[in-house]
């Protein structure tokens, strides 16, 4: 024997007659070159075969854990898909009569009244879209991009602005552009990202006071700015801005709170950053993304 | 060159009755025919019956027995002179998908850059 063995398989003949098939190991204790002990340990070839049963067992349900994890995540992906695409068509729809009778003749009130339905379905939309977005979050899925450096970003931001006008049309929008470098997002999330914050400037700021939006491209980054003006936001309560069901407290505070989380949702998938800053001058929401990925 | 341009004629597929009313009006504000159908089957009877459409603008989501994709691929196979173009706000497709002739744009598209779209696959 050298200093160990494994496996050894014997046969106990028990007093009754029946026969247990065991499984030697043994080790030898050195001491100085002396050797002081031999170790075995033995054990039942069955319970050996249990354990491997049991630890195969194991893998066999971790796998098939996997593959229902895998399942589940499609049928929740395919659920959130259908979903919105069950909850915007029937808005594709509202919004093609709109375009419709807006290319008819119609009465000062009759232009006013398919205005205020355009607000309505640009309102109804942004909502569907943020909901499904918390919901996939919820439900264990993350913000998916669709990058495209190629397109470019700048009418992606004017129609979002000019929706957004068209649900408040008394209030002043000032918007500046300069993007003078291809940014490679999502331009849709980036979108639905400004979209949020400008609807979020315009039912917390003051009325009568105007929004203004810089977007630019700055030093390898991409930085959008949307600011109004109004009582300042606690400083205390900056922090809690980004988390879900926040709600101001504008004239217009009615909504599920989760415009500004799903924007700074939007922001960490493109890997940037969403922060606030509020004093009596003006409560400004800075998003800056790098440029390239 | 009075005379000598032809009006070109696009075939729209979509089962949202006002969202196809909204883009034939556009087309047809373009300069195109339009020509409408509800789904995959109606669309095969236009086409059997005209033999001068130029470019199917189809959906890609539609009910029936063919989605906007299995009937680009019929029509390819069938007219291949016929340009496609599929749209769909929920799918997303890569080129790679799509019969040679073919382009997809997502919904909701911009009037502009829909019209782009079309008369650069018109003139290819």
């Amino acid at each position: 024997m050298e200093d160990r063995f494994n496996e050894v398989a014997l046969e106990l003949v028990r007093g009754e007659g029946t026969r247990s098939p065991i499984l030697v190991n043994a080790t030898v204790v050195r001491n100085r070159g002396t050797i002081t002990q031999i170790r075995f340990a033995v054990f039942l070839a069955a319970e050996r075969r249990l354990y491997e049963r049991g630890l195969l067992d194991a893998r066999d349900k971790a796998e098939a854990m996997i593959v229902t994890e895998r399942a589940d995540s499609e049928l929740r992906e395919q659920f959130i898909a259908v979903l919105g695409h069950d909850l915007r068509n029937p808005l594709a729809s509202i919004t093609s009569g709109i375009h419709m009778l807006e290319r008819e003749t119609l009465s000062p009130r009759g232009e006013k009244i398919v205005g205020l339905m355009e607000g309505s379905v640009v309102r109804a939309a942004a909502l569907i879209d943020n909901v499904l977005d918390f919901a996939r979050g919820r439900l264990g899925g993350g913000i998916t991009l669709d990058r495209n450096a190629a397109e470019p970003l700048e009418p992606v931001l004017r129609q979002v602005v000019s929706e957004l006008r068209s649900i408040a049309p008394g209030r002043t929008v000032n918007a500046h552009y300069d993007l003078d470098e291809p940014v490679d997002c999502d331009r849709v999330r980036i979108g639905q990202l400004l979209s949020n914050l400008l609807g979020n400037a315009l039912t917390q700021g003051a009325a009568d006071q105007s929004v203004s939006i810089d977007a630019a491209t700055v030093d390898g980054e991409l930085v959008i700015a949307v600011s109004n003006r109004g009582h300042p936001i606690p400083a205390e309560a900056l922090d809690r801005l980004f988390h879900p069901f926040v709600r101001g407290t504008g004239r217009l505070s009615k909504g599920l709170g989760l415009g500004l989380h799903i924007a700074s949702e939007i922001a960490r998938a493109h890997g940037g950053t969403l922060n606030a800053r509020s004093d009596e001058a003006a409560t400004t929401f800075i998003f800056t993304m790098p440029l390239t990925s | 060159m009075l005379g000598t341009e032809t009006v070109q004629t696009i075939l729209i597929v979509e089962d949202e009755t006002l969202v196809r009313m909204d883009s034939a009006d556009m087309l047809e504000q373009a300069g195109f025919e339009v020509l409408e159908a509800a789904d995959a089957s109606e669309a095969l009877v236009i086409l059997n019956q005209h033999d001068r459409v130029h470019l199917l603008f189809s959906d890609i989501d539609m009910p029936g027995d063919m989605d906007g994709l299995d009937l680009a691929r019929l029509v390819h196979d069938r007219w291949p002179h016929i340009r496609l173009l599929l749209t769909s706000g929920h799918h997303r497709l890569d080129a790679d998908q799509l019969p040679d002739a073919g382009d997809f744009v997502r919904k909701p598209w911009a009037q502009d850059a829909l019209i782009v779209r079309i008369r650069g696959l018109l003139a290819e």
